[in-house]
Parts: C-alpha cells; structure tokens; sequence
C-alpha cells in the first residue's frame, strides 16, 4: 500500500507519471487512511460515492496524455463548498439534507483537471470558529495529539491533509480559518487576494472576507492547487478581474528581499514563550540567508479584530437569513417534533433547532451592529477602521515586501479550553485576521515543533495581488 | 445588556430562545461589544472612498469592499444562458415542502 502521510503531489504524480501506481490505487491508499484514522480524528464528514469513477476518469486522462500534476490527485472540500450533486452541510443540522445543486467555478476547474474529489470535511458551523468545537458533527482531534484541538474553521480539512487522508484540501479562511488549522496541525494553509478565487460555490459567511484556500504539505503542492482554482469569474459579482491581477503583478514585482516585524504586535501578553523564542530564531535564520529585517509599526493593525467582530456578524447575519425553513435543509414546518403556528414560528422554531449556539450568537451580534442607534458607532466605524488599517498595509507594502509573525499565539490547545469563553477563542485569530480586513495574501508554513510534540508556525503575509510571489518565497524559507 | 434587548435581537433574527439561553447571551453579547469598543479610540475622517458604492448619501465610504474592487453590476435582463425552468426541478428538489412546482409555506396574511 502506498504510504500517503508523507508524500506530496508532485511525488505521486511523477509515480503515475511513471507507471508506479494509478490513480485507483493512490485514492484507495487515502481512502484506507480515512478508514483506519478516522473514528479518532473526526476529520472526513463523507468519503463520496464516486470517488472510484473519479478516479477511473483520471486514469483515462493519463492513457490519452491529457493529464496534468493534478490529475488524478485525491481532494477534500471543506463541508462549505458545493460540488454538484454531493452533500453539503456547513457543519450544520440545518443543512443535513441539502444537495449542492451546482458546482462553483474552483471545483469546476478542479474537476477539469481530473481532481479526485474524495469527500468532505468537517468544520465548525458555517465557518465560525477557530477549533472545529462548534461542529453539528462533533469536535475534529489534532492527528499529533489527540486530546488538542485541530484548528477551526477548517479544522477537517488540516487534520485531512496532516494524516494522509487526502494529497491536498480545500477550505475557506474569514478570519484565518484555513491558515491556522494549517499552523495546529503542521501543514501549509494558504489565503490568496481577497477574491482571487471565486466565492460562487461557497456558503458566505462574511461575503467581504471570505476566500478559498488551500491545505498542502509544502508550499509548492500548494501553490500548484492555488494555480488551477485562482481566476477570474463573472458569477461572482467581485472577483478580481485580469486588467488589475496584472496591473499588482508589474508592481509587486517578483523578488522578496526585506521582512518586516511588528515587533510590538509579536510580543504580546498570551502569546507562548516557545512560540515567540521559535519565531525569533527564524527571524534570525531569515537573517543570516542574507533578508533585510525591518522593526515596523503598524499602530492601526491591533483595532483589525475588534473590526472583524463587527463586520463579519454583521455579514453573517445577513447571509444567514436565508436559512429559514423554506427553500432547503432542515424545516421546522415538516418535523412531526414541532409545531410551528405561524411563519414567524416556522422561522424561529427552524432556526432555534437548525443552528448550535455560536452561529445564533453572532446573528444576534450581527442584528445588533446593524440596528438602529448602534449602526453608526459599530458597523459604520468599523468600515472607516478598515479603510485606514488597509491604506496602512498598502503603505507598509511600498517598504517592505513580506510581513512575518506567528499564526498562531499557542500551538494547539485542549479541547474544551475555550469553549466556554467565546472572546477567549476569538483571540486565537489575532495574527491572522489582519490580512482579511485588508485583503492581502497570506500563508502559514509548518516551522518546527514545540516540547509538547505539537507543531509551530510562521506567518507570512504580503501586498495586495503579489500571490506568486508569497508562494515563491515559502518555496525559499522552506530551503533555508 | 438586558433580557429584553437579547429578545428583541432574537426576533430580528427569528431565533427562539429559551429563558437560560437569554440570560447565557446577554452575558456573552456584552463581553464581546466591550471588547469590539475598542474601535471608539480610533480618529477616522469620514471622506475615506475606496469603491464606487455608497451606504449613505451624506459621505461615502468602503462598503466592505477592498483595494480597487468594487462591485460588477448589469441589466437585470432576461438572457438564453439556458432554457427557462431548466434547474426547477433539482431547486424544489431541495425544499422542505412544495405543491404543484411550488415551494410550500404557512399562509401569511390572517
């Protein structure tokens, strides 16, 4: 049997490449990984019933020269993305039932390439939270340890690709939703310029924010999933269109040469000690390969979560107003259980049922910064706050070419630690959320472990559109 | 925060709630707009335009929108990307209750 918990894409496609093994045989290798580890880690919500026919197809494309490095590479959505005619849940009761009844354009791009759309993996409801602990379908375990968590949002979709379940993965970063599960579990998480991947085919949750990355185990398997998801289209109404993806490609340029450090952001209560001591040493390694290290100040950078706090309900609580009964999923007007008098009790009841308690939370904080009396001094503010933390990146970005910090302040913390503090889980996104208020790529590699035998981190981040160029210096840090 | 503005919240969002649960988000709700408040200490101008949008009309400001990104509009015009009535089936598909091509709801005037 093929060992899948170490090998890249670009290992098992030279082997196909090659005659080694088919496609068939690799995606039964990752499908016997899910059977044997999954009962524990809790990671997969559904291995699809086609994977084999998938994998047929893939094989076909090779026998006519068709393929490509993706070809016949086994992948596994995040349960917020559709793949038409395949369950999808977003971690939710309310959506048990539903079938995507279309495709989005990434997965459609995916699927062009002979992709084996393995199944789907498990979250924390509607991409809300940063340990997989709000999942309809029960808590996600971190594969190098079982009693920590493995991140959130994408807490699946790390554990997936971290074990071997899967060669690469898909998932959706709001507030760091996919870099640091990536940072939790010891693989590389990626999220590319706001909208540089379509948002058509994923369940919004902060429509301003949101955006597909991917889940690899090294820069360059991920680069090469980014390459055939990242373009441009006309389903989503702003996905960055080709003028402007090559009007920042001429001013970013190609080669990273200075890091800037917001020491006086990195060296914050909370944060672990190991933590901090492993990212100076890597500050000092970037050093000595011959990088210029830049003290920044970013003064505005620390308002970026208090800012997330209020837009993304805010967003949340529009874009989950649809999930009411209706149209689709869970309905408390057909549950023999309930019986609701009304269309207000139909809602409601639906509702109270369909959603666990951090997606009811932030739809209230959402109604809340949206009222009334409140509207000005919440979700108003915090627009303008946006507005200056992004000229103040886009400023930052014309000295230096990369932002270094940690991900994540602490390696992966116990299940059940923060559950029930929700400000307390909230800060585990401090070092990642500046990045979807700005709208600027970022990516979390794997950077040493901890003396508990959990992973460490590091996170870069650079200008608005230079994602190549992000993907080409973690090739380079990844060397040195 | 008091019980009744958590209720008021909870019928906006049309969630029922029961009496704990009141009490548990009220408590939750207030620590998280002390800690969002924060943003009160920021100066910010009120002319900063980012988008073409607008959310009101005495200033202009980003709509959520970042960088040179601003919203793609068009006609709401009827075009033949496909036939009418094409995806009906595999949408009433998905929902909780229908009748004749229809999605099913409670009636909603007395």
């Amino acid at each position: 049997m093929i060992d899948t918990t170490k090998l890249t894409i670009t290992e098992a496609h030279a082997a196909m490449v090659r005659g080694g093994y088919t496609a068939t045989e690799l995606c039964e290798a990752c499908v016997a990984v899910i059977d044997a580890k999954n009962p524990e880690l809790n990671a997969v919500l559904e291995v699809f019933a086609d994977w084999k026919e998938q994998a047929r197809e893939a094989e076909k494309m090779f026998k006519e020269g068709t393929a490509t490095q993706l070809t016949g590479i086994p992948i596994i959505l995040k349960d917020n993305i559709l793949f038409e005619g395949h369950h999808v849940s977003g971690g939710s009761k309310i959506l048990e039932p539903y079938i995507a009844t279309y495709s989005g354009l990434p997965v459609k791009n995916l699927r062009a390439q002979g992709v084996v759309i393995l199944g789907r993996a498990n979250m924390d409801e509607f991409a809300m939270g940063s340990s997989t602990e709000n999942s309809a379908y029960g808590v996600v375990k971190n594969p190098y340890n079982s009693s920590r968590v493995a991140g959130g949002s994408s807490g699946g979709s790390a554990a997936a690709v971290a074990s071997g379940m899967c060669l690469a993965a898909l998932g959706s970063d709001t507030g760091g939703s996919v870099r640091q599960p990536a940072s939790l579990c010891g693989v590389v998480g990626m999220k590319p310029t706001y909208d540089y991947v379509s948002r058509h085919g994923v369940i919004a949750m902060g429509n301003s924010l949101d955006q597909i990355g991917p889940f690899a185990k090294n820069a360059e398997d991920a680069a090469l999933v980014y390459s055939a998801i990242s373009a441009h289209d006309t389903n989503d109404a702003t996905s960055v269109p080709l003028e402007l993806r090559k009007k920042y490609a001429d001013e970013n340029g190609t080669e990273t040469k200075i890091i800037g450090v917001p020491w006086s952001e990195v060296e914050q209560k909370g944060i672990d000690p190991e933590t901090l001591s492993n990212f100076k040493a890597s500050i000092a390694k970037l050093r000595t390969a011959g990088y210029t290290i830049k003290d920044i100040s970013l003064p505005t950078m620390k308002y970026s979560l208090a800012v997330y706090y209020i837009l993304m309900p805010a967003e949340v609580s529009t874009n989950l107003s649809r999930l009411d009964g209706i149209r689709y999923g869970y309905s408390a007007a057909t549950d023999a259980a309930v019986d609701p008098k009304n269309l207000f009790d139909v809602y409601a009841k639906t509702r109270a049922r369909g959603f666990g308690p951090e997606t009811r939370r932030r739809s209230m904080l959402g109604a809340y910064v949206l009222s009334h009396g409140y509207y000005d001094a919440y979700y108003r503010k915090a627009l303008l706050v946006r507005d200056m933390i992004k000229k103040e990146f886009d400023s930052i970005f014309k000295e230096v070419d990369i932002i270094a910090t940690p991900t994540s302040p602490t390696p992966a913390f116990k299940i059940g630690e923060k559950t029930k503090d929700p400000l307390a889980m909230y800060l585990s996104d401090i070092f990642t959320v500046p990045a979807n208020i700005a709208g600027n790529p970022a990516l979390s590699l794997p950077n040493g472990m901890h003396s508990t035998g959990l992973p460490l981190d590091i996170h870069f981040a650079t200008a608005t559109g230079a994602d190549k160029k992000l993907f080409d210096f973690a090739m380079d840090y990844e060397k040195i | 925060m008091e019980i009744r503005d958590i209720e008021k919240l909870a019928q906006l969002s049309r969630i029922e709630l029961t009496d704990a649960e009141k009490q548990t988000f009220a408590t939750d709700l207030e620590n998280i707009l002390h800690y969002v408040d924060q943003i009160r200490e920021v100066t910010t101008t009120t002319n900063a335009k980012t988008s073409a949008s607008s959310i009101s009309s005495d200033d202009t400001v980003a709509l959520g929108e970042v960088g040179d990104i601003y919203n793609i509009l068009r006609e709401d015009e009827v075009t033949t990307g496909h036939e009418g009535g094409a995806f009906s089936q595999k949408i009433l598909d998905q929902a909780p209750a229908t009748q004749d091509g229809f999605v099913k709801v409670k009636k909603i005037l007395g």
